[in-house]
């Protein structure tokens, strides 16, 4: 073959990927509006989550880094409401559908082979966050288990979010929702002060600052992380914490905010829920991207690719003959090598269980939606 | 909140020469926020609270109640009240 033919390939396979994710697309659309009506319907949540998972599988092998970092968002969520573990609210739909416009946004960018634009990012950003608020948050109704305290730690956190943080498009009320997630937050103190009167303030500057208390086991990297979208011009300080949980927060609180120690205590003391931090970002993506090692191919391709064997082998038998007759050992050696082969070749390909079906694409999908034992 | 703010600006100086004490503002409604929606609501507590006009939340939404209460918020958007006479925001 030619060289470049990899790239040929993805080309024009890639045409199939888009039109068969954007079916899968529009089908979770369908999926999201039958659920309103029975938002606890097993099967269409299954189905859901199938619809997110086919998407990622095929972006990956088509190596849509994107789309598979993305659509890995939406299926953690979409996986939790299959499993029962979150149940489908009013907001969650909105937000999967706001989900499901990214994908189709990223899968155009894909088509146009374009480059990614910090619009589309930050507009990622932030649904990645919702998301995880959105599959983080732990059932109300579950019983609060007294904090494991070894490992929960109280982490001082102040957060002055920059002016142009509405402008570029972030919410801190997401990201503290975020933070909220990865532990307890004994108590949100906001510096109101430093939020003009309506007359004096420009409603798209942001005024926010924070200062709060952090429970939890989480690292440094995982708590600056929530921040990572706003870094740029957000004055975030997080201050580690001091043996004692109590001993860290009433101080802070009591100094600078006036709140009185007694009420601190308390709210120390209340039970902390034990939650699994969220796993490092890097470490999902990772994992996702090991159980996406397949190759999927157009079955006309596949036909092209017998085809050829074949004409190879009677190619080579031809020559073969023509080297017997020129009776030089050497040609008849090297052409017995050739044919040797292009027979391995031939019976390794045929060997393979070749899916005869006009859309392998659908079986494939249809594989990959069946739970893999791990 | 680009187009809330001069609404509210002007609904701020109507009510305030109505010569009012307490503004009711009807919160039943709000199905989503977000922290420009809050911090505008800050806003307009501290220019009624100039003005000597305290700032009612009447049966605010569980979203409003949950993201004052995830900003730290709700102090100081006061207690909400179930009944409060006059000057109800739209």
């Amino acid at each position: 073959m030619k060289p470049g033919s990899e790239s040929d390939f993805v080309t024009e396979a890639l045409p199939a990927f888009i039109s068969e994710a954007e079916e899968q697309i529009e089908m979770l659309e369908q999926l999201l509006l039958q659920l309103e009506d029975a938002p606890e319907d097993a099967a269409l949540l299954n189905a859901l989550f199938r619809c997110a998972h086919t998407i990622k599988g095929s972006a990956g092998i088509f190596g849509l880094d994107r789309v598979v970092a993305f659509t890995h968002h939406v299926e953690t969520l979409l996986s939790k409401l299959r499993e029962g573990r979150v149940k489908l609210t009013p907001d969650m739909s909105t937000l999967l559908l706001r989900c499901n416009d990214q994908v189709l946004a990223l899968i155009a960018q894909a088509k146009g082979a374009r480059e990614d634009d910090a619009e589309s990012m930050s507009a990622r950003g932030e649904l990645v966050l919702l998301l995880q608020a959105a599959s983080g948050a732990p059932p109300a109704a579950a019983p609060l288990a007294v904090a494991t305290a070894s490992n929960q730690r109280c982490w001082h956190v102040s957060a002055a979010f920059g002016a142009d943080t509405f402008r570029n498009g972030m919410d801190p009320l997401t990201i503290l929702n975020y933070v909220r997630g990865l532990g307890d937050v004994p108590r949100m103190v906001c510096d109101v002060d430093a939020i003009p009167p309506l007359e004096r303030l420009d409603p798209e500057s942001c005024r926010l600052s924070f200062e709060f208390g952090l429970l939890t086991e989480a690292q440094q990297d995982q708590i600056e992380g929530a921040f990572s979208f706003v870094r740029d011009d957000c004055q975030l300080g997080v201050m580690p914490p001091a043996p004692s949980a109590a001993a860290e927060v009433s101080p802070v609180l009591s100094d600078t905010v006036g709140v009185a120690p007694a009420v601190v205590e308390a709210a120390l003391k209340k039970p902390v829920r034990t939650q699994q931090a969220s796993p490092p970002r890097e470490a999902a993506a990772s994992g996702s991207a090991d159980d996406q090692r397949f190759i999927r191919v157009q079955a006309h391709r596949l036909d092209d690719v017998i085809n050829l064997l074949g004409e190879l082998v009677i190619a080579g038998a031809g020559a073969s003959l023509l080297a017997r007759q020129t009776k030089q050992r050497k040609l008849v050696e090297a052409n017995a090598q050739i044919s040797r082969l292009i027979e391995e070749i031939r019976n390794g390909t045929f060997n393979c269980a070749w899916c005869p079906s006009a859309r392998p694409f659908r079986a494939f999908a249809a594989w990959c939606a069946t739970p893999q034992p791990s | 909140v680009g187009e809330l703010h001069p609404q509210w600006l002007d609904w701020l100086t109507r009510s305030t020469q109505a010569g009012c004490d307490e503004a009711r503002v009807d919160a039943h409604a709000v199905d989503q926020v977000d922290a420009a929606g809050l911090q505008l609501l800050v806003a307009l507590q501290r220019s009624l609270a100039e003005r000597g006009v305290r700032l009612h939340l009447h049966a605010p939404s569980a979203t409003l109640l949950e993201a004052g209460a995830a900003l730290g918020l709700l102090d100081r958007l006061g207690s909400p009240a179930p009944h409060t006479p006059e000057g109800a925001l739209p």
